[in-house]
């Protein structure tokens, strides 16, 4: 990554983080002219807000410092697109936003968040606040010209932001999962296309543009190495193949994960990629340091 | 360390306040008490009726609950024009016959669709009814029937004689000049142009080349879920009278290709034209101001602009029905849409969007809680039901009720949020087999707590508790007595009439005769002035979903004294009643110009 504070180009002095930051606001923005996709502008202020300051101030209390809220406004941000409860109400963009933020400062292994804060919020009011939650589903409308363009934008900044890996590892995934539910349900070889097409119809949705480009991609959630990111990626899709089975043959407890099986993979493998990946790359720094001190012969 | 600890204890408690609040508002937690109370009598008073989906294209047969999720419709008027409010109702299925029943005024109800010759419409291939409308068309003073249909819709001339009791209507379709086949979902009659006509809306839902008897392709459902527009035209017919119509769609500015599911017709900007209200399944509302499109002759130079930066298109939804009322008591109407609720998957919520007085044409959506969320709603009706001098209102919901441990909202999900190509293909979708798609949703009783337009849900403790699909609902007073019944039209489910038990109170009923205007006073604006409140209600023909409710007007008065109604005609003309007398219906002609 170009990041170099004293070079002439712009672009090449973003750090990941500006672009991704950069790819939110102009999907909120298209959005929101397009489709009207925040549901009030309370919501955003609101989720913004509480985001921004909560980081702030759990910050000064935790670590004593202040520390950048780019941050903060990508988890406000993605909180006001895919969060959508009933109408009026508006402490569920409080709620989530202060657990978004709460959960990078307590929800830690070896001094690591552990949880996309997002991803974290949503699925814990999905479950909680089960009655009156809902997440982003049609919003964002089924037309072909708008996912494609919003596919295209968000793979050339993933790219640019070296997570492109993680974001096609999950599709190609995903797609393969689809194909695999499609071939269980067809009834034969002629009725495969049928079945594959509603199986793959999600990717092509907006929830899915979201998670592909932001939540299974974040960097400070995922694990050190290229092709560990892409295992975990793969485990996510296996994982809401796994949901989705289940849900399909009606097993009673994974019908809480049904609305959002995507993020509920990613919010139970996530942390414990990362949990494995922080302790073997301790236990490997650890064997490194008793090579380092061992005597040589 | 205690930092932290402090922080799982602030995690924890959010936690749990968001599962307090939510279960708290979730639950709705049922009024323990009711100032009035329903009991379910249909079959106590003649009433036994059974809606039925068609059989369609074989190729549709795994998503038949999707394709024909509607259809039980209701209609009320007075047939045989003896002062007592009559029903029509329809059944879907081809080969079986829709039901009249006539009120005998004794409390009982007699099917008489056969002997009226109203009953034998449904045909495979030929047309399936949607709904129905009664309206004096032809101005001879009785009610005219209109059938609208997935097919040839049909109309029915009123050739009853009182004096011999005998009720006969004969079909004039093949000389009305109605549309030669459409797949059409709702309707309303409006003077438009103010000739003392009664004009056509018809809202079309699937394409009108679809006919869902033999389909040529198995793409014929929308291609997105909030901006369709793929759908079938919307058509108005100009009444010429004599019973004939003029498509007259392009000339007057409507037809839109979404997917209409609810109409409502109204002057909502006050200038003296009927306008339209218009709400779509996968898309946004429309108001449609009527305006005129060219000097001259009303009846060749009025015709409807879609009004845009209304605010309408700002969150676009699953819109089933327009209901138009007066929650405020502040003499401005109030347009009520439903929509879809569903925990987990979908949280639209209904909009109550109220005209703001004075000043430029507005809307303001003040739906909140129990108004905003009532499941998968379809049909509602405004009405005082405990004659406290404050509207209510009812909403039936509920998709399809089934297997209760299978749901199909997963299965939509899959497609729902995919791309339009793969949507719109019936031969995609997931077989419905015996799953369920937001069933068992109790009606909703929502009564009016007179103030920030807040209701309350009192359904349960007023003995609705019935858990069928409901798709169109009517208040009605079938026994004159000034309490009004529910009735209720259940998707493949039977027809549901609730007495309403309340005893006393005060109230008025006005049934309006136009002369100038349209006999049936379609459209006429009757403001009722009593204490400090100013009611205003809207005579329709046609709202809801696939509804038409009691034509006359009806007003609690709560212990208010009366002072003067207010008549404002289709025609313009002006009427005023002071201090009417009360606890009573009144026929009200209207005045010469």
């Amino acid at each position: 990554m170009q990041n170099d504070a004293k070079s002439p180009n712009i672009f090449a002095r973003l750090t990941p983080k500006h672009l991704v930051v950069i790819l939110i606001t102009t999907i909120l923005v298209v959005g929101e002219w397009q489709y009207h996709v925040i549901g009030g502008y309370p919501r955003l202020v609101v989720a913004l807000g509480v985001c921004m300051l909560t980081e702030l101030v759990l910050s000064m209390f935790v670590l004593g410092r202040r520390v950048p809220l780019l941050s903060a406004y990508v988890s406000g941000t993605s909180l006001t697109l895919l969060l959508k409860p009933e109408a009026g109400l508006i402490w569920p963009f409080v709620v989530g936003a202060m657990l978004s933020i709460l959960s990078k400062y307590v929800l830690r292994w070896r001094g690591r968040h552990l949880w996309n804060p997002t991803n974290c919020s949503i699925c814990l009011l999905l479950l909680v606040a089960a009655p009156v939650t809902a997440i982003l589903s049609h919003e964002w409308s089924n037309q072909l010209a708008t996912n494609l363009l919003l596919w295209a934008y968000g793979l050339v900044v993933v790219s640019r932001a070296k997570v492109l890996h993680v974001t096609l590892a999950y599709a190609a995934s995903f797609a393969l999962f689809a194909a695999l539910r499609g071939w269980m349900h067809a009834e034969d070889a002629r009725t495969f296309a049928s079945t594959f097409n509603a199986e793959i119809g999600p990717l092509t949705g907006p929830m899915y543009q979201l998670f592909c480009f932001f939540m299974v991609t974040d960097p400070p959630t995922t694990v050190s190495t290229k092709r560990g990111r892409i295992f975990v990626a793969f485990l996510v899709a296996l994982a809401e193949h796994l949901i989705r089975v289940g849900v399909e043959d009606g097993v009673s407890w994974l019908m809480p994960f049904a609305p959002a099986p995507a993020l509920f993979a990613l919010f139970f493998v996530g942390p414990v990629a990362m949990v494995v990946s922080l302790e073997w790359n301790a236990h490997r720094a650890k064997l490194a340091g008793r090579s380092r001190l061992a005597p040589t012969t | 360390m205690w930092r932290h600890f402090l922080l799982v204890v602030l995690f924890g408690g959010l936690l749990g306040y968001a599962w307090f609040l939510s279960h708290r508002r979730g639950s709705a937690q049922p009024a323990q008490s009711s100032p009035f109370h329903f009991r379910e009598v249909s079959a106590d008073r003649g009433l036994v009726f059974q809606h039925r989906a068609p059989d369609l294209d074989s190729r549709l047969a795994p998503i038949l609950p999707q394709i024909a999720g509607t259809g039980a419709a209701i209609a009320i008027g007075d047939a045989n024009g003896d002062g007592w409010m009559d029903i029509y109702v329809v059944t879907s299925r081809g080969g079986e016959s829709n039901g009249l029943f006539v009120n005998d005024g004794k409390g009982g109800f007699v099917d008489r669709s056969a002997e009226a010759g109203v009953g034998a419409v449904n045909e495979n291939g030929r047309g399936v009814s949607h709904g129905a409308l009664w309206a004096d068309l032809d101005r001879d003073g009785d009610q005219d029937l209109f059938v609208y249909m997935w097919g040839q819709s049909r109309l029915f001339r009123n050739d009853s004689d009182a004096a011999k009791d005998t009720i006969r209507f004969t079909d004039v379709t093949t000389t009305a000049g109605l549309v030669p086949w459409m797949n059409c979902a709702t309707a309303c009659f409006t003077d438009f142009d103010r000739d003392g006509d009664l004009d056509l809306f018809l809202g079309g839902y699937y394409r009108e080349s679809v006919n869902l008897w033999a389909i040529e392709t198995t793409r014929i459902l929308h291609n997105d879920q909030e901006f369709a527009e793929n759908g079938g035209r919307n058509f108005f017919l100009r009444n010429d009278g004599g019973l004939t119509f003029t498509d007259v769609s392009d000339e007057v500015g409507l037809g839109s290709t979404r997917w209409t599911y609810g109409v409502g017709a109204a002057d909502l900007d006050g200038d003296g034209w009927q306008d339209l209200y218009v709400a779509n399944d996968y898309g946004e509302e429309e108001f449609y101001r009527n305006v005129p499109i060219a000097p001259g002759d009303p009846a060749t130079t009025r015709g409807f602009e879609l009004q845009k930066g209304l605010g309408l298109d700002a969150k676009a939804k699953s819109g089933m029905s327009v209901t138009l009322g007066d929650i405020t008591n502040k003499g401005n109407l109030a347009v009520y849409v439903t929509n879809i609720s569903q925990p987990g998957w979908l949280m639209q919520g209904n909009n109550l969007r109220l005209v703001r007085p004075g000043g430029a044409f507005a809307l303001d959506n003040v739906a909140d809680g129990d108004t905003a969320n009532c499941g998968w709603a379809w049909g509602a009706d405004f009405g005082d039901l405990d004659l406290d001098g404050w509207q209510d209102l009812v909403v039936v919901n509920g998709f399809r009720s089934k297997n209760p441990k299978r749901e199909y909202w997963y299965q939509m999900s899959k497609l729902a949020t995919g791309t339009g190509s793969l949507l719109e293909d019936a031969a995609n979708w997931t077989p419905f087999e015996d799953m369920s798609l937001s069933g068992y949703q109790r009606t909703r009783v929502l009564i009016n707590r007179k103030r920030g337009y807040r209701f309350r849900d009192i359904g349960e403790a007023a003995g609705v508790t019935d858990l069928y699909d409901g798709r169109a609902v009517a208040l009605c007073d079938f026994r004159n007595e000034g309490a009004l019944d529910m009735l209720v039209a259940n998707q493949e489910g039977p027809l549901l009439l609730y007495e309403n038990e309340l005893k006393g109170g005060r109230w008025i009923g006005l049934t309006l005769v136009g002369r100038s205007s349209n006999p049936d006073g379609v459209g006429a604006l009757v403001t009722a002035h009593f204490g400090t409140s100013v009611q205003s209600q809207v005579v329709t023909a046609g709202q809801g979903f696939c509804t038409q409710t009691d034509p006359r007007v009806h007003f609690g008065l709560g212990d208010e004294p009366l002072h003067s109604i207010q008549i404002t005609w289709p025609s313009g003309i002006v009427q005023t009643l002071t201090s009417p007398a009360i606890n009573a219906y009144r026929k009200v002609v209207e005045p010469a110009p």
